[in-house]
């Protein structure tokens, strides 16, 4: 007697798992996850990779005694200096935040440059840059109630 | 040469059991096939091993030693995953005790394997229908097993065990609870299925009733005496 291989051939391919029947709990497990870790992850990964850019970051805020305008051709000099990564004055135009990273240059390194242009300035403070973005980011919350 | 291929095909299949330290061989070695189609009967004393080795042939219990192959499937080799989804697939059980759920109804009964594999309730229902009618029993659907005859309950038990239309029946002392008369309309239903082409083994230690099938097996003390 001859034996018919195709006869049972969708029941066989069903018992191999040749052939799917519906999506499988596993499968279905690795989706919800997946969407889960990827929902996840889009709020993560962009802060975790602006925290480890950011985290060697220090804000110095300085103020001039004499001169009322901080000079734009300063500006330009003092984001040439290694390690500054920004320059930038208030609305007011009286005080300069300097943001630089403290393990390429010191805050040495920019009140020479001011001392070399015989400008008379005092530093207000020193901060670190994310912690600074933070507490502005709440006043301005604070000024919008 | 090629090989010939059966739907069934028993390769030096032992089965021992080891009980404080003693080791009984319930099944010794037994080597035989089933083609497609075929009603056997397993014939053999109480003790001789068609139990175990019925339960070998449905995937329920794993042989110590050798092969069973069906339909090219290597049974014993498949995960449980795929030997649950072979029984599901390939095999109908009927048992002496019929083992029908009491507080569902007789229709309830025959749609549970269905339930099991996730058809579509609509279709469940259709082949209940149609096979409850094949085994004459439409009129008690809606009945609960101790509403109905011993035989009524064996002919449910054949309904389930076909609603999927598996391949292979497989039927452990179908008769062994009913009277003369009544065992006599089950296995007239038996070979009405068989007729049909439905691949039945059947054990049994009635000769009478292997009179009715083409084919016996005969087990005794873990081998088979006669195929």
């Amino acid at each position: 007697m001859v034996y018919d291989l195709e006869k049972y051939r969708d029941k066989r391919e069903k018992v191999l798992g040749v052939r799917k029947r519906g999506v499988s709990f596993g499968t279905l497990a690795a989706v919800v996850s997946g969407i889960i870790l990827l929902g996840l992850s889009s709020f993560v990964i962009p802060k975790s990779l602006a925290y480890f850019s950011t985290r060697n970051l220090d804000d110095a805020i300085f103020k001039l005694q004499e001169v009322e305008e901080w000079p734009h051709s300063l500006i330009i000099e003092l984001k040439m200096i290694t390690g500054v990564k920004n320059a930038v004055t208030d609305s007011n135009n009286t005080r300069l935040v300097v943001t630089f990273d403290r393990t390429e240059t010191k805050v040495n390194s920019i009140t020479s440059l001011f001392n070399d242009q015989g400008l008379k300035t005092i530093m207000l403070n020193r901060v670190n840059h994310n912690q600074r973005k933070e507490t502005m980011k709440e006043e301005a919350e604070f000024e919008a109630l | 040469m090629e090989k010939d291929v059966h739907l069934i095909e028993i390769v030096d299949v032992g089965k021992d059991y080891t009980s404080g330290g003693t080791t009984v061989s319930a099944v010794k070695e037994m080597n035989f096939y089933i083609d497609d189609g075929e009603f056997v009967s397993i014939m053999g004393q109480s003790g001789a091993g068609k139990s175990t080795l019925l339960a070998i042939l449905g995937g329920l219990n794993h042989p110590t030693r050798g092969k069973v192959l069906v339909d090219t499937l290597d049974l014993y080799s498949l995960s449980s995953e795929q030997r649950a989804d072979f029984r599901s697939e390939y095999i109908g059980f009927i048992f002496q005790s019929f083992q029908l759920v009491p507080y569902l109804t007789v229709k309830e009964n025959v749609k549970l394997p269905m339930a099991i594999t996730g058809i579509k309730t609509s279709k469940q229902e259709k082949a209940a229908d149609s096979v409850l009618e094949r085994v004459g029993l439409a009129d008690k659907a809606g009945r609960l097993p101790d509403q109905i005859s011993g035989g009524e309950q064996e002919r449910v038990a054949i309904a389930r065990a076909i609603v999927n239309e598996p391949p292979i029946l497989l039927a452990d002392e179908p008769t062994g609870n009913l009277d003369t008369d009544t065992a006599g309309q089950v296995v007239s239903l038996l070979e009405e299925l068989n007729k049909d082409g439905q691949t039945i083994i059947m054990v049994t230690h009635n000769p009478e009733l292997c009179q009715h099938t083409s084919r016996t097996i005969q087990v005794q003390d873990g081998i088979c005496l006669v195929n």
